[in-house]
């Protein structure tokens, strides 16, 4: 199962937000997507264990997901994918949050790059693949528009700049301190 | 541009270095100026025949350079983390529409962030901060590398190589100026062919004779010095003319080509960028970027520049106050690429005589540029009346202005120029950029020269 990408994208932007999907009614959505392919949706337990794990930004993308998934073709795609997959793809679903972990509900809706990233994050864990695009293309892509290591290259280079800044402050101040051991 | 000391202000957050004349240091950027004409001259060499696309993908090859900048800029860092971007979404030229651009007064404030911290590598120990002229708006602090500040050397050979002009060994350049400062000074240039770089202020005694002793090659002014030149019985004969920073017309233009025999380049640069395009020297008024160290959109009409050659300071979606279209133009001097079309920076405005003779308003620059204004404009009423505003409360010692702008205004032509001197809190701007030279005189003959 292919997906017309770009035609999704263009979907995605001419179907605005108007007010997000409280988490139950986001779940009953994305479940609805395991029982039109036929197949049992995730467990209760399994919600309620993320819920307590990841905390608000969860909520924010499951209302994302919801909000994708009836405004645009994304379920149909969807629904497909899983009727197709060779294997249960729902013990995976985790890997799916796992991967989108830093992107908010924000960052999705108003920006074009975290928003490619979370819709070709969850047509890789659906098993659809993205028309044009040989596997190692659509993998390559992804591994761009990771924000998870945007963050650590972000997070070194402030950590390396804070260290920077203590070891010229200390030299300023030894500095400060012979001189005025000179004067006096 | 001015320089503005060795840097220690910034030595917390910045590099330290003092900035260098001398020989052996200069040369040392011999390297990397050939590999940077190399990449203007191959990159025009290998699309001489591409399409839009081709040329497109090819400027694309260089974004990777400008993500890893930004990555190292505290600024950029700070202001894609706050957005949910990354410099590694920079894949095509079109993802630029999803970065923030950046605008002059955001520069101006965040100078001290903006810049690559990578102490090991001599562009950073080797920056310096300077103070950009003010000519198109009050002066803000810029950090250059040591690179940056040669990088004017490789773009005379650039337009030497594109002009056909060949220029002789240890050439010489002049920079002719007509700042009331009246700096001169000289300097080896081992990156131009070890030449020599002599600064003439036609301020200081006997600029005429000096100049046509000097046997000039290369020629740099602007429209002001130009206008001087221009009003002397002897010209040098240089074999390549440059002029920036103000309006240049068409009608100065024929008029110096003709006398000095020479091709005359007019440039569009800014201190915060560098070079970004040069006037068609066949097609005036279309200014032809410089791919692929320069990219210029137009953002509801106004110019905006990232800087695609690497520096120390990362420049993405620079805002630049001008106005323009820009296009892919395969243009009949030869160029290929992206061009600037409707340019409105440095605006065009000409001054009507009492005997109907149009004068180029940028004549009367001069008397403003360099002086610790604020902000002036002067408007033309009446044939014999202008209005001087001036940013401030008068204090500031510049009352005898109007007793000069009289009396040069006369030597331009106005037998009884009278002049209204009012100071105001803030110019009001029509667009975003200042407008120096305004006129309220339509004379049926002030057609645009350049369409």
């Amino acid at each position: 199962m292919d997906c017309e990408l770009e035609g999704l994208i263009s979907e995605v932007e001419q179907a605005p937000l108007h007010s997000p999907f409280p988490l139950d009614v986001s779940i009953a959505i994305v479940s609805d997507c395991f029982r039109m392919a036929s197949l049992e949706p995730v467990l209760e337990k399994d919600w309620q264990r993320w819920e307590e794990k990841t905390g608000t930004l969860w909520r924010e993308q499951m209302g994302m997901l919801a909000h994708l998934l009836t405004s645009t073709s994304l379920r149909e795609v969807t629904v497909a994918a899983l009727c197709e997959a060779a294997d249960d793809r729902r013990p995976m679903l985790h890997r799916f949050f796992d991967q989108i972990e830093p992107l908010s509900a924000e960052m999705i809706r108003s920006n074009k790059f975290r928003r490619e990233e979370c819709i070709r994050r969850w047509l890789q864990w659906c098993g659809a693949g993205v028309s044009g695009e040989s596997l190692q293309e659509s993998q390559s892509r992804l591994d761009r528009l990771d924000y998870r290591k945007t963050l650590e290259v972000y997070e070194r280079a402030e950590k390396a700049r804070k260290e920077e800044m203590k070891v010229r402050m200390e030299k300023a101040r030894q500095q400060k301190a012979a001189a005025r051991g000179w004067r006096e | 541009m001015s320089y503005a000391g060795g840097a220690q202000g910034i030595s917390t957050v910045g590099p330290g270095a003092d900035f260098r004349h001398d020989y052996e240091y200069l040369a040392t950027y011999g390297e990397r100026s050939d590999r940077a004409l190399c990449r203007l001259l191959d990159f025009r060499r290998q699309h001489t025949e591409s399409d839009r696309r081709e040329m497109t993908a090819g400027v694309e090859d260089h974004l990777d350079t400008l993500a890893s900048r930004l990555f190292g800029s505290p600024y950029y860092r700070r202001i894609l983390h706050r957005r949910g971007l990354s410099p590694r979404d920079l894949v095509s030229m079109k993802d630029l529409e999803g970065f923030p651009m950046l605008d002059r007064t955001t520069l101006g404030k965040m100078w001290r962030q903006l810049p690559v911290v990578d102490e090991e590598s001599p562009s950073y120990q080797d920056a310096v901060l300077v103070r950009s002229s003010g000519s198109t708006g009050s002066p803000i602090q810029v950090i250059r590398d040591g690179y940056d500040l040669v990088h004017m050397w490789t773009m005379v050979r650039f337009w030497a190589q594109i002009t056909g002009v060949e220029l002789p060994k240890s050439p010489m350049v002049v920079l002719l100026c007509d700042l009331p400062s009246g700096l001169e000074y000289q300097s080896r240039l081992p990156t131009l062919g070890d030449g020599t770089l002599v600064r003439i202020s036609t301020r200081q005694p006997e600029p005429r004779r000096r100049l046509l002793e000097a046997d000039v090659d290369v020629l740099f002014s602007d429209p002001a010095g130009l206008h001087w030149l221009l009003s002397e019985e002897e010209v040098p004969r240089p074999r390549l003319v440059l002029s920036s920073a103000q309006y240049l017309s068409a009608q100065m233009r024929r008029e110096l080509e003709d006398r000095v025999r020479a091709p005359v380049i007019n440039y569009y640069a800014s201190s915060e960028t560098g070079p970004i395009a040069w006037e068609c020297l066949q097609s005036l008024g279309k200014f032809h970027v410089l791919v692929p160290d320069m990219w210029v959109e137009s953002v509801k009409e106004e110019l905006v520049v990232t800087r695609l050659r690497p520096s120390i300071v990362p420049l993405l979606r620079y805002r630049m106050g001008d106005g323009g279209q820009v296009a892919f133009d395969a243009c009949r001097c030869g160029y290929r690429g992206w061009t600037i079309r409707d340019f409105d920076g440095r605006r065009m405005c000409r001054f009507l005589r009492p005997d109907g003779q149009l004068v180029d308003a940028w004549k009367l620059a001069r008397l403003f540029k360099h002086r610790a204004l604020d902000g002036f404009r002067l408007t033309q009423l009446r044939e014999e009346c202008f209005r001087l505003e001036l940013v401030g409360s008068g204090e500031d010692g510049e009352t005898s202005m109007g007793g000069e702008l009289a009396r040069l205004l006369r030597r331009l032509g106005w037998p009884d120029p009278q002049i209204e001197l009012e100071y105001v809190d803030e110019l009001e701007v029509r667009g975003t950029k200042p407008e120096p030279f305004r006129t309220c005189i339509t004379s049926p003959s002030d057609v645009d020269e350049q369409t």
